[in-house]
């Protein structure tokens, strides 16, 4: 166990060292709306990648992957590697994004879309709906940052506190200068996130052996891990129930696809989409290694989402390795957490609040720093109330967000798509997903959850597409950026 | 002439051959492991297969995006 103190001091430490790029990220704010929300548009490759890499790649990696891993072997890897694989989305849709974005001043994604189809009211459809089912995946934060806390201290540091100290974090640094700091701050946090994991795991391999030791000793003790389904969790029907949402993530998650409204120019969405990807395959293994490691060295878990915890109490990473990874997480959860509050904030002040045109750049930051510490409060409060059932709500979030990408698909791809469909699309999508999910009981393990969501939300946009007709104020993307679609060579 | 009487502009070849690329990998990412590899007494022919099929999603974004041009 690490004591108490010491664990505070490094916190006190990483807090200090967060403020002072928050601060000078503030700073570099002009006090518009769009240089809060998006950086001015003016964010570097490499700042936007390890941001967007944070982001994505959340506590729920070292926390929930592994405690995945732990309980159902290499399936984990095969689940995170389908959802990694949906960054390929990116090179389609990253430069629509960006340019639409740049075109009309675009600063919420649910902007955009409520603009394609000429409604505001899918403006306002999309950026609820987005709300209601991000809300739980902020919980997971923070409930990782509460299971982590209090579970390598032995239950020194409370739940309480733990989680009262992340939404601290993550209010400061989203109030203080918006996405410049957050994103700042991201950058320089993903690194210690990522060097800690890789120290981390390397210590915990040496200490079975090393790299063949280790592999030779899985294959002997748990061969059924090393296979899927493997010991019970990755069935089939399980696989395609977590790995189909989560494969839409960059589309469906507006905290993510915001991010592709911040990149300067090409140059710097090449580099974000480059420095995603290295990012996330080699942290995809961190975690999954982690998880095997943790088998080994503090088998029989009852919750298996405490193998994070376990390892690292289990003295065989050095006690710096380990405050350096317990930050790492940190860093993770309250860049997602931050990140989800800052685009909620945006989509408040800018969708569901009223007119943007009413609206002065100083209200509109005002209404989004209200939002940010609301959202933030909510997700403490069932963090603490829910803690046992992280797996469930995040995965939940990603089946419900799948409303959205139909209606992003079809401002790109169809022009027939009308704002009547796009509502429906967005609204009986959700239904769906709140009675399957709540009323019904089906669990997100469970693959009619996603397909039901998704079948609907698709076949109510085409079907009310079909009977409508497209708003006069509607914009037409496809003909507006196909020049320099074209000239910049993007598919 | 509105919306959605505009002609619709073909899909270049390289990205339809690209998207058929991505979409061939991800189904064998899911089906091979659940398939072929299922059960299989090769320890670790399903983490190999998953390790290579991260490899070639990689080089197939890449592709995607090496080819942008940057200027304005």
């Amino acid at each position: 166990m690490i004591a108490p103190i010491v664990l505070w001091t490094v916190i006190g430490l990483f807090a200090a060292f967060g403020f002072v790029i928050a601060l000078r990220a503030a700073r570099a704010n002009s006090g518009t709306a769009g240089d809060y929300y998006i950086g001015g548009r003016d964010i570097g490759g490499m700042v936007a990648g390890l941001s967007y890499a944070a982001t994505t790649y959340s506590a729920f990696m070292l926390v929930v992957l592994t405690g995945l891993t732990y309980r159902g072997g290499i399936g984990a890897l095969g689940f995170e590697l389908i959802y990694f694989a949906g960054l390929s989305l990116l090179v389609i849709f990253a430069p629509r994004f960006w340019l639409v974005g740049k075109r009309w001043g675009f600063i919420s994604p649910a902007e955009m879309i409520g603009a394609r189809y000429g409604s505001r009211g899918v403006a306002r459809a999309m950026a609820i709906v987005s709300i209601v089912f991000l809300l739980p995946y902020c919980t997971t934060q923070m409930a990782g940052i509460g299971l982590l806390l209090s579970g390598v201290t032995g239950g020194g540091i409370s739940l309480f506190q733990a989680v009262a100290t992340g939404a601290a974090l993550a209010m400061f640094w989203a109030l203080l200068a918006g996405l410049r700091s957050v994103a700042w701050t991201d950058a320089a946090l993903s690194v210690v996130m990522f060097v800690s994991g890789l120290l981390a795991v390397g210590f915990a391999v040496a200490a079975l052996g090393g790299p063949c030791q280790f592999l030779g000793t899985l294959q002997a003790d748990h061969a059924e891990w090393l296979s899927v389904p493997g010991p019970g969790l990755w069935s089939f029907p399980t696989f395609i129930a977590l790995s189909f949402p989560w494969f839409f993530f960059t589309l469906s998650n507006p905290q993510v696809s915001q991010r592709l409204f911040i990149l300067r120019d090409f140059r710097a969405m090449r580099r974000m989409i480059l420095w995603v990807m290295g990012f996330g395959f080699l942290f995809t293994l961190v975690a999954v290694i982690w998880g095997l490691a943790a088998l080994q060295l503090a088998p029989d878990l009852e919750n298996t989402s405490m193998a994070t915890p376990a390892l690292l109490s289990s003295g065989v990473i050095p006690v710096w390795v380990v405050l350096l990874l317990i930050v790492g997480i940190l860093s993770a959860a309250i860049s997602t957490l931050d990140s989800i509050a800052l685009t909620v904030g945006a989509m408040i002040a800018r969708d569901v609040v009223r007119g943007i045109e009413d609206q002065s750049d100083a209200r509109q930051i005002l209404s989004g720093r209200i939002v940010i510490v609301a959202v933030v409060l909510f997700a403490s409060y069932f963090a603490l109330e829910q803690a046992a059932i992280v797996d469930q709500l995040a995965a939940l979030s990603a089946a419900g967000l799948l409303v959205s990408v139909p209606p992003i698909v079809g401002a790109f791809f169809w022009r027939r798509g009308t704002a009547a469909g796009a509502l429906w699309a967005v609204l009986g999508g959700a239904a769906v997903a709140v009675w399957l999910a709540i009323f019904q009981g089906i669990s997100v393990f469970n693959p009619v959850l996603p397909f039901a969501v998704s079948g609907t939300s698709v076949g109510l946009f085409v079907l009310v597409s079909l009977v409508t007709r497209p708003r006069a104020t509607a914009l037409d993307f496809q003909t507006e950026i196909a020049e320099q679609l074209a000239h910049h060579r993007a598919w | 002439m509105a919306i959605d009487q505009k002609p619709q502009k073909q899909p270049s070849r390289g990205r339809t051959v690209w998207l058929t690329g991505m979409a061939i990998a991800i189904l064998a990412g899911i089906f091979v492991p659940y398939g072929l590899l299922a059960g299989s007494d090769r320890a670790m022919a399903v983490l190999i297969f998953w390790l290579l099929f991260g490899v070639v999603v990689i080089g197939l974004i890449a592709i995607g995006v090496m080819r942008w041009r940057d200027e304005t």
